[in-house]
């Protein structure tokens, strides 16, 4: 079928808007990463040179990158789970519940609005190692207290409960549009059916028809997890020794701090990887899902 | 609800039938349990199950939705009270699977499904998701799984008003025969007289939170003891007009505004027919006349601004709308109620043409 001339410029007419957009805001400023992570560029060089794979091969030798990409990772392998789960049984405990709902779900949504750089101001007085709360209600416990921020070996366990802390509450909402939209029959049938107990009915109809929205909240929670930054710049620079250096912090500090934009460049096109392959998972598990279905 | 008093026999297929809203299917759903009642007892066999939980009273329920769980096949689906009963949790986890108790109660299980898909033929549908079953498909799955654990009473909420009418016509007698076949109790809610009458053994009338009547069709059909119970049940719709009662027997459509002895005089399409104004107790012009091939319902506008409808035999002389005609009913066909709605028994006389 070939289109009349008119129809054609139509056509383009209408397409012409969101492409002048994704042009630029979205491929203009990626393509110019990609061009500016094969050369020497420095920020303020009047020119620059192509030296083809060398910032790979340097992040390559980096220990610090590998530091970092391996952070960043342990940071979601964290929180993903952990807010997942904490959103999940806070979401079926509010759609359990009858009073106070909307109250819990306001509660608990609001790390996830509020402004994590100055939620972090009230984290940092919360581990003072003196006098915040945590250490003095651990003393009062009979517990061991810790310099939470300045230890390297749990420095960023503590960054991953904040990031829990923070984002459960966003997954809570999604599971419980989720949850409201199971119909309250199939509960009834598995209670005639024989179903012994909560659990057993969790496994029967609960999780299973959660499941595509649980693949959604992971893979979700897994991109903003990645892009964890706000609570390392407030809380610890990415110290102690580089202990909770991740990727958007080691871009800032290349890119901001040292100058290096190619070098800067040449993370940010790792950490796109990263989250195009995450996204990638999405479609694939969705394609699946449509396929099973 | 209030003063709810039913007793379902042991086999019966028992219909609740009333209007949206009567309380029916709460009442069902109290019976099942997935309901707690403010006051009063359940009994199953003569023992009370007011404290037993809906898993533990032996009953099985299509749900008008089908509620079938959507990410199981048809198999699975149906195989679901059995695994829920049979396995223990161990049984019943992911690794219990690898369990030689597990294996041969999971293949004894699939040898019940199997015998319950062939006697609903629905075999070829085992490994299909609900999804993409059509709504008979689904209601025919979901009267399996409930058939599956030869539950002792059978609890139908509205099963069919999910299809269209052919099929609920075709699932109306497949219903009815499955339970002459299986002998259990059936309780089967509607909305839908016609499905109440074709199918159950009795028919409880349900109307405000009420049971008006508890009868089987025939009496509920011929002897409503409420005028309620007449205007639900039949279609069309049972005629009902103002009367007094003259002379103690006398039934007058023709009476004074001031005349004491006021009753609702209700008479069904049949029990009346045409005739002449001259020998008519009662007089109007045809309105409109609806043919149904088999019957011909004629709509008369009375003097009195009532529109009447009569049974006409489509081989008979055939009326014509604008015409002046007399309408006689069958004396022994003839039902008086009170202001109250209540029946008021006694054999009535029409009163003589004027």
């Amino acid at each position: 079928m070939s289109l009349s001339a008119s129809q054609n410029r139509a056509g383009l007419a209408l397409i012409a808007p969101a492409s002048i957009l994704a042009i630029i805001f979205l491929i203009a400023p990626l393509s110019s990463i990609l061009v500016l992570a094969f050369t020497d560029y420095q920020l303020g060089d009047r020119s620059l040179r192509f030296i083809g794979f060398e910032n790979f091969q340097a992040l390559i030798d980096d220990p610090v990158f590998w530091k970092s990409l391996s952070n960043t990772l342990i940071y979601s392998a964290v929180v993903v789970p952990g807010s997942m789960l904490l959103g999940l049984v806070s979401a079926l405990l509010i759609d359990a519940g009858t009073s106070l709902r909307s109250f819990y779900r306001t509660a608990f949504f609001m790390p996830v609005m509020a402004s994590l750089l100055a939620m972090a101001i009230v984290w940092e007085f919360m581990l003072h190692p003196s006098f915040g709360i945590v250490n003095t209600t651990a003393k009062a416990l009979g517990f061991a207290s810790h310099n939470w921020l300045k230890d390297g070996d749990i420095a960023l366990y503590v960054l991953a409960v904040i990031g829990i802390w923070q984002s459960f509450g966003f997954n809570m909402v999604l599971f419980m549009a989720g949850l409201s939209a199971i119909p309250r029959d199939l509960y009834d049938a598995a209670e005639l059916d024989g179903t012994p107990h909560a659990w057993e009915r969790f496994k029967l109809i609960t999780w299973p028809l959660l499941a595509p929205v649980a693949v959604f909240v992971a893979i979700t929670s897994a991109i903003r997890s990645f892009q964890v930054f706000d609570t390392v710049h407030a809380l610890t620079q990415g110290g102690p020794n580089k202990a909770t250096e991740v990727l958007l912090y080691t871009i800032y500090a290349e890119g901001f701090e040292f100058f290096r934009s190619s070098h800067a460049a040449a993370i940010t096109i790792v950490f796109i990887l990263l989250v195009v392959s995450v996204s990638l998972l999405r479609f694939v598990s969705l394609k699946k899902n449509g396929e099973g279905a | 609800m209030k003063r709810i008093d039913l007793d379902i026999r042991d086999g019966e297929f028992i219909s609740l039938v009333g209007p949206s809203g009567c309380g029916k299917s709460t009442l069902l759903r109290i019976i099942s349990g997935l309901e707690q009642q403010s006051g009063g007892s359940i009994l199953l066999d003569g023992a009370t199950v007011d404290r037993i939980r809906p898993r533990d009273r032996d009953l099985a329920m299509v749900f008008q939705s089908y509620a079938l769980y959507p990410h199981l096949t048809v198999a699975e689906n149906i195989a679901v009270p059995l695994v829920m009963r049979r396995l223990n949790t161990t049984e019943r986890s992911l690794l219990g699977t690898l369990l030689p108790s597990a294996k041969a109660k999971r293949k004894e299980i699939a040898g019940e499904v199997g015998r319950v898909c062939d006697a609903l033929s629905i075999s070829m549908l085992k490994d299909r998701k609900p999804a993409s079953l059509s709504g008979g498909q689904r209601q025919r799955v979901a009267l399996a799984r409930a058939m599956v654990r030869k539950p002792s009473a059978f609890l139908m909420d509205e099963p069919l008003s999910n299809l269209d009418a052919k099929m609920r016509v075709q699932a109306r007698g497949e219903i009815a025969a499955l339970h002459r076949q299986l002998g259990s109790t059936f309780i089967y809610v509607t909305h839908d007289q016609a499905e109440a009458m074709t199918m159950s053994d009795r028919i409880a009338v349900m109307m405000g939170g009420e049971i008006l009547q508890v009868d089987t069709p025939d009496q509920i059909y011929q002897m409503p003891l409420d005028l309620r119970v007449a205007e639900f049940i039949g279609s069309p719709k049972i005629n009902v007009l103002q009367a007094a009662l003259t002379e103690g027997d006398v039934l007058s459509f023709t009476f004074a505004d001031t005349a004491n002895n006021r009753v609702q005089a209700a008479f069904r399409p049949e029990a009346a027919r045409l005739a002449g104004i001259a020998n008519a107790p009662l007089a109007g012009v045809i309105h409109h006349i609806e043919n149904l091939g088999a019957d011909l319902f004629v709509q008369v506008m009375t003097a009195g601004g009532n529109l009447v409808v009569v049974r006409c035999d489509p081989g008979g002389i055939r009326p014509a709308i604008g015409d002046k005609v007399g309408i006689v009913m069958d004396e022994a066909r003839l039902h008086v109620f009170g202001t109250d709605n209540r029946r008021i028994e006694g054999s009535y006389r029409l009163e003589a043409p004027l």
